[in-house]
């Protein structure tokens, strides 16, 4: 049975809003910057075709809103993440602060089945504005390292320093777990002959 | 329906859809196309269900969408199932359920653009169109949803891939987006009039969980790259704008204005401010316009504070605000609303609730719209000032006006009042609209400071208020021109303020009563105020002085125990004044060029000082004689300078003195002590008077000195009033002094019959005796003192000891004193006759009287 080429990786970025998250994935996806400020409603993703070590990915990246009014479905779409990309703004120590709570939200929500070794990657945003940092490099790294070592990078959405080393890391820690989570589901009516399933009857009425 | 029964549904069908997608899967990877399709709609078929709730629909359609992704990207692989677009475009047609139908023509739909082709704008419209065929509400909104989500990045948007002459332009991309957004709205707004009454307040609960749906478009409007401001302006917003107006819901006008706001650029907005506020008006009543002003508000008050030059020319952000929300206070106040939908509570003009009108909806508007304008127009007093005129508005539709009568007014008192003392509304302001109204008066104190008493309506607001909460305002103005060091340098402004913090100033007519007043917060209070004085400064004394009668008059009216507080300060900085004013004078006398002499002349403040002082003589005759006092030795001062013009002045402040103490001093701690200070200020600081004058003061002293009630007071008085007869040089009288010792003395026997402590009073005595002694008056001889001695020496050794100690420690002092003058080298002469020898024996072995 040859295996399907294309591997699809979930990537779901938090954090509070404004700290950068629809800027860090337009930087990353479409190469583009605008300091314009657009609040996010509910989710949305972009994907982005990558090669990792030789292995064509497709890369499925939500964005998220930080506001619980614009999540009123909830966040079914943390379901199946196969990494959680955490983002703090550099030079707002609240948005630091919190995302320790994103990330028990997350574990919460998504239910990875081993939460303990879910791939998490911290990105430190707005790098540009150095002048105005009030996290430092030395707080955020060891908040990192207590949080089993999570990988931790600063970034500028706005120069794109170090935004695609930040999202080739991710798609690699993506990768791995995919790979530990996939294929596990057989269905109950699997058989030899691949006989039709019963299917059944859908519940309710006309469209 | 109950969470486990969801809960139920939503495994079997989460089931379905993994075992269906476990066999789509599979023959994707056999590259089966007939299999995978038959699986992914089987599996799709799950959405069809009408039973779960918004969420847990969610929660299955995040599922469908995540397996149907694997599909599409088998779809973008043409080499591998090698079907032309158009054939798969046409087949997946043929599936029998409308709803797989339609997911998987928009995922066959997507790959088909992505192809290009065919253009892209001809296939968006037809599945836009084909759509339609899905009217129920949930279903249709995710079916949407499903297909805005697989196109967003296959637009004919500017710059995109897909633009091109067949393949369309931002035109048909918005047009695509638009649609979607117009049958979103359409099939939201409907969950309201499906199904029973019964379950109206679940529909609706639901209908709000549903909402990001119909906000999703409003987001892919706002990416798109041609939606530039023009095309914002004159394209984009109309239409949205229309298709709000054209739902007449309340729940979906108030998310659609707010969703705007949100998702599209402070640019925009500042671009399009009237256009957006303009429709704001014309919402439903029901529409809750607060949290979306205020929101508006919010961004654009960082967004320009960040970007000044961002403001287009010729729009006047302030200005286009405060039409529209006067507007809303214009209206009219509304009859008892109908039942309104759940969560919407109307602060669309005034509201009324039950019988009493709520402004606190508006009035936190008016706090927003505050804050606002101090960010974007920190110097604009004209600005605050308008706001709070509105506000005044606002309020006296519902309270009556500021200005017109109250219910207990005697009408009398026209001057400028802060307070609601007379007149002013019917009724004052309470419940949740009182925070707001001060903070109002409150914010503009924090960057604008005194500037705000240019403000006219300031006043009139805190007529809305209750006693405690005009007293809060007040109590936060003293505080804050204080904390800022504020000198107040302009009478009128003075006279403003005063007005503006009355309620600390004096009683009104609901001011509590006097038991109601902790009196420790009130002095405190009170101190505040009167710290006031000291920040009156400027450089001509006439402005000053003219401050200070403001601040005096309004002080006045405080009532005892208010002037108790405030009136001595003022009469000090009066005082202070005073050597300024003489300077002038001179100056102005002696021709220096630019010196003007004063309209305020010495003479003017001093009168002050005397009806200040005069008014303090019956709440504080301790004090008042004490100013009355520092007043004489002023005016001595000024007739040091300017001999011979003050002498009546000086000669009546202590003849005040006088009369203050002989009518109202009654305790006879406080006469002993008021006998101490006129003497202390006669003797030693008082020098300019007629020689008649001051002997008449320095004998009517003394017989007050000596008419005090006990005898020891009487004593000490008289010892003390010997100084009236010595101290001044030019009044100087030993005879005086002598008698004044004699009767001490005389005093002293008699008190010390009824008390053997009373020996003190004789060492005192015989300490004075020695001082005049040494001071040369001839009429003091050493025979007095020798005499004394002895009468100490016994005295001190027969009384009996528990009360001896300290008139024993100060008799040895003295003795020891004079045995060191007679035994220095050489010896004193004055003391060659004294002799000590016979007292050293029985005092100093410190026995007990043998
Ligand atoms: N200087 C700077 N500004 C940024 C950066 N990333 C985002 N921003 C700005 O921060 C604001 C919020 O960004 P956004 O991506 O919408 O944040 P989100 O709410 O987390 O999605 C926008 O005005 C951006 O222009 C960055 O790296 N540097
Ligand atoms: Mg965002």
């Amino acid at each position: 049975m040859a295996s399907r080429k294309r591997v699809l990786l979930k990537v779901i970025i938090l954090g509070d809003s404004g700290v950068g998250k629809t800027s860090l994935m337009n930087q990353y996806v479409n190469k583009k910057f605008t300091n314009q400020y657009k609040a996010t409603i509910g989710a949305d993703f972009l994907t982005k075709e990558v090669m990792i070590d030789d292995k064509l990915v497709t890369l499925q990246i939500w964005d998220t809103a930080g506001q619980e009014r614009f999540q009123s479905l909830g966040v079914a779409f943390y379901r199946g993440a196969d990494c959680c990309v955490l983002v703090f703004d550099l030079t707002n120590p609240k948005s630091f602060e919190n995302l320790d709570s994103w990330r028990e939200e997350f574990l919460v929500q998504a239910c990875p089945r081993d939460p303990d070794n879910f791939p998490f990657v911290v990105l430190g945003n707005k790098l540009d504005a150095e002048g105005q940092r009030k996290v430092s490099h030395a707080r955020a790294s060891t908040w990192c390292k207590t949080k089993c070592s999570i990988p931790f990078f600063e970034t500028s959405a706005k120069t794109a320093e170090n935004v695609e080393d930040a999202f080739t890391e991710i798609a690699r820690r993506a990768l791995k777990q995919e790979h530990t989570d996939d294929q596990i589901y057989l269905p109950e009516t699997l058989t030899l002959n691949a006989n039709q399933p019963t299917v059944q009857q859908p519940t309710g009425g006309c469209c | 329906m109950m969470e486990q029964e969801q809960e139920r549904l939503l495994d079997e069908a989460t089931a379905v859809v993994k075992e269906q997608a476990f066999y789509m899967k599979r023959a994707i990877d056999n590259e089966n196309i007939r299999d995978a399709l038959k699986h992914a709609s089987n599996m799709i078929c799950e959405l069809r269900t009408s039973l779960l709730s918004p969420k847990n629909y969610y929660d299955l359609y995040m599922q469908v969408f995540q397996e149907l992704q694997h599909l599409a990207g088998f779809f973008t692989e043409r080499q591998r199932h090698s079907r032309k677009m158009s054939d798969l475009y046409e087949s997946v047609q043929h599936a029998g359920n409308i709803l797989p139908r339609l997911y998987l023509l928009i995922t066959v739909g997507a790959s088909y653009i992505k192809s290009k082709e065919a253009p892209a704008k001809d296939i968006l419209k037809d599945m836009t169109e084909l759509c339609k065929g899905v009217q129920h509400p949930m279903r249709g909104l995710f079916l949407r949803y499903y297909l805005t989500q697989m196109c967003k990045d296959k637009l004919p948007d500017t710059g995109s891939e897909y633009e091109s002459e067949e393949g369309g332009s931002v035109n048909d991309a918005f047009d695509f987006l638009l649609t979607n957004f117009t049958e979103a709205t359409r099939l939201w707004a409907r969950i309201q009039h499906s199904g029973s009454a019964k379950e109206r307040q679940r529909r609706e609960r639901e209908r709000h969980d549903l909402r990001v749906l119909v906000g999703a478009n409003l987001v892919r409007l706002s990416q798109l790259e041609g939606m530039t401001r023009d095309f914002y302006a004159d394209v984009a917003l109309p239409k949205i704008l229309e298709e709000m107006a054209s739902t007449k819901d309340t729940m979906a006008q108030q998310y659609l204005l707010d969703c705007i706001i949100q998702v599209f650029s402070d640019e925009c907005h500042l671009r399009t401010l009237d256009q957006f506020l303009s429709a704001c008006m014309r919402v439903l009543p029901s529409v809750d316009l607060k949290p979306i002003l205020v929101n508006l508000m919010k961004r654009l008050a960082n967004f320009v504070s960040a970007n000044p030059d961002a403001v287009p020319e010729g729009v006047d952000i302030f200005g286009l605000f405060r039409r529209h929300l006067n507007e809303l206070i214009d209206r009219p106040v509304p009859a008892p609303p109908p039942a309104t939908a759940p969560g919407a509570t109307a602060i669309n003009g005034p509201t009324d609730r039950g019988s009493q009108v709520d402004p606190s909806g508006l009035l936190e508007l008016q706090v927003a719209f505050l804050t606002f304008t101090l960010t974007l127009y920190p110097e604009r007093v004209d600005y605050v000032d308008l706001i709070l005129g509105s506000t005044v508005t606002l309020l006296s539709r519902i309270y009556g006006s500021p200005s017109g009568p109250g219910v207990a007014t005697n009408g009398k008192d026209k001057e400028a009042s802060g307070g609601g003392g007379e007149g002013g509304p019917k009724r004052k302001l309470e419940g949740k609209g009182v925070d707001s109204v001060v903070e109002l008066l409150a914010t503009p104190l924090k960057s604008l400071s005194l500037s705000i008493l240019e403000m006219d309506h300031y006043t009139n607001l805190m007529k809305f208020l209750n006693f405690r909460t005009r007293k809060q305002v007040a109590i936060s103005m003293v505080r804050t021109v204080l904390a800022a060091g504020t000198p107040l340098d302009e009478p009128d402004a003075v006279q403003r303020f005063f007005s503006f913090i009355t309620p600390l100033i004096r009683d009104e007519e609901d001011s509590p009563l006097d038991e109601e007043v902790d009196a420790e917060e009130f002095a405190s209070e009170q101190q505040q105020v009167c710290r006031l004085i000291h920040a009156i400064r400027h450089d001509d004394t006439d402005q000053v002085f003219a401050m200070y009668t403001t601040a005096r008059n309004a002080f006045g009216k405080g009532g005892p125990r208010r002037m108790v507080h405030t009136l001595p300060p003022t009469v000090a900085a009066a005082l202070q004044l005073i050597p300024r004013i003489q300077q002038r004078e001179i100056d102005a006398a002696s021709g220096i060029e630019g010196v003007a002499p004063p309209s305020y002349t010495l003479k003017k403040v001093f009168q002050f000082v005397h009806r200040t002082c005069t008014e303090l003589v019956s709440c504080a005759p301790e004090v008042a004689l004490r100013l009355f006092l520092q007043a004489a030795v002023m005016a001595n001062k000024c007739d040091a300078i300017n001999p011979g013009s003050f002498e009546p002045i000086c000669y009546e402040f202590v003849t005040q003195a006088l009369v203050c103490y002989e009518e109202e001093l009654s305790d006879s701690r406080a006469q002993f002590q008021g006998i101490l200070m006129m003497v202390g200020t006669l003797s030693s600081h008082v020098t300019c008077l007629e020689p008649d004058n001051y002997d008449t003061l320095a004998a009517n002293i003394t017989q007050h000195g000596a008419k005090l009630l006990k005898k020891p007071d009487q004593c000490r008085a008289i010892l003390v009033c010997s100084h009236l007869f010595w101290n001044n040089p030019l009044r100087r009288n030993p005879q005086r002094v002598l008698e004044c010792l004699q009767k001490a003395l005389k005093i002293a026997d008699v008190a010390i019959q009824s008390s053997p402590a009373h020996v003190a009073l004789f060492v005192e005595i015989l300490d004075k005796y020695i001082y005049y002694y040494e001071q040369e008056n001839h009429h003091i001889t050493v025979s007095y003192i020798s005499h004394l001695m002895e009468l100490c020496n016994e005295q001190v050794t027969y009384a009996d000891e528990d009360s001896m100690t300290e008139p024993r420690k100060n008799f040895n002092a003295t003795l020891n004193y004079l045995k060191k003058k007679k035994a220095q080298l050489p010896p004193d002469a004055k003391y060659a006759e004294l002799d000590l020898d016979k007292l050293s024996t029985s005092t100093l072995n410190n026995g007990v009287g043998s």
